[in-house]
């Protein structure tokens, strides 16, 4: 017999085993279960994905630990929201858990369907987070509003790394393997080969001293380059020359995170 | 994608009481599924609770997404439905 409740479980039918029933206000006279699992289009579907990047430390007591996901979309967004359209308007974003559920092939096909409907590439900047084993990456996809032969503002891929001893060259792969994917679902014509060319660059950034600052730092190299980055840079030696070791002080930074914790 | 199943009704259609509510499956990472019928104006919130309960997890260490955009305890089913057709 069913009996309402706010929230019960029930045993279903068939390939749906179970369906959760939340806040029922009636009974449920004429659904049929068979009939649901036979359409699986008549579900609608929702991805849940364990946070990464989590310290042990809970999301309240502000930006002193690891940033996990959800804490670094926040932040992240409330800076976002502060700039102006004008600024913006050269800037894409993708979500910072996109590029790690990318890296899993169960999820790979989804997210570059998502991808596709950003239309990301009429932005001179695209800002991918990456959070992988537990460590932020800012992998920037610059001028790919542009033609690859480009002479004046040339495409490249930037990923700024604090952590440099990790060897961000290992992202590279699968980086280039990403940009490729998302150029095919996108319908562009660019060859492996084409896309092969446009250069992975790791610039010299500053580097964290504790095990925690990864996240906040990828936030302040976001924060750095959205405030400075010019319609045109120079890469001498393969390193753009508005990005380098110098590029914070240890105090601006203090006080770039203090900020996040006010609402910036 | 249409959401009463049966019916074929879209979401926009919330006349007839079976259309109050809306049926939902959130899939895990490691594909486990678990299917909820909510009201189409209750908080997801409460489906997150629910979710997390049965999966033993804690509701801090999940995100959920929908069509690659995360959800907000907050939003309801109709709001997400609405943003998604945008």
């Amino acid at each position: 017999m069913r009996r309402s409740s706010r929230i019960r479980q029930k045993e279903g039918a068939a390939a749906v085993k179970s369906i959760v029933t939340i806040d029922l206000s009636e009974r449920q006279n004429g659904f049929n279960y068979i009939e649901a699992s036979k359409h699986r289009s008549c579900w609608v579907h929702i991805l849940a994905v364990p946070r990464r990047g989590r310290s042990k430390r809970r999301v309240k007591t502000g930006p002193k630990g690891k940033l996990n996901t959800t804490t670094f979309h926040t932040y992240f967004r409330s800076m976002w929201d502060r700039y102006s359209e004008d600024k913006k308007a050269s800037f894409a974003y993708l979500d910072c858990l996109w590029f790690s559920l990318y890296y899993d092939p169960a999820s790979r096909q989804k997210v570059l369907l998502w991808i596709k409907k950003e239309a990301i590439f009429s932005k001179a900047y695209v800002i991918v987070p990456i959070v992988l084993w537990g460590h932020w990456n800012l992998l920037i996809l610059c001028h790919f509003d542009q033609n690859t032969e480009s002479s004046t503002r040339r495409p490249c891929m930037l990923l700024l790394d604090s952590l440099e001893n990790t060897g961000p060259r290992r992202y590279e792969t699968e980086i280039r393997k990403f940009v490729f994917d998302v150029f095919q679902a996108m319908g562009r014509s660019e060859t492996k080969k084409m896309l092969s060319k446009i250069p992975f660059v790791v610039p010299k950034v500053p580097q964290q001293i504790d095990d925690k600052e990864c996240g906040k730092f990828v936030l302040y190299f976001i924060h750095l380059f959205m405030n400075n980055s010019p319609e045109v840079f120079e890469a001498p030696n393969g390193y753009p020359n508005f990005i380098n070791e110098k590029w914070f002080d240890r105090g601006g930074y203090e006080d770039f995170c203090n900020q996040l914790i006010t609402g910036l | 994608m249409s959401t009463a199943p049966g019916t074929g009704a879209g979401p926009e259609d919330e006349k007839k009481p079976m259309e109050q509510h809306i049926n939902l499956k959130v899939k895990g990472q490691d594909g486990n599924e678990v299917f909820f019928r909510i009201k189409r104006s209750t908080q997801l919130r409460k489906l997150m609770g629910a979710y997390c309960d049965r999966q033993s997890v804690e509701l801090n260490s999940i995100a959920f997404l929908f069509d690659g955009r995360r959800l907000r305890g907050e939003q309801t089913p109709d709001e997400i439905l609405k943003l998604s057709k945008l």
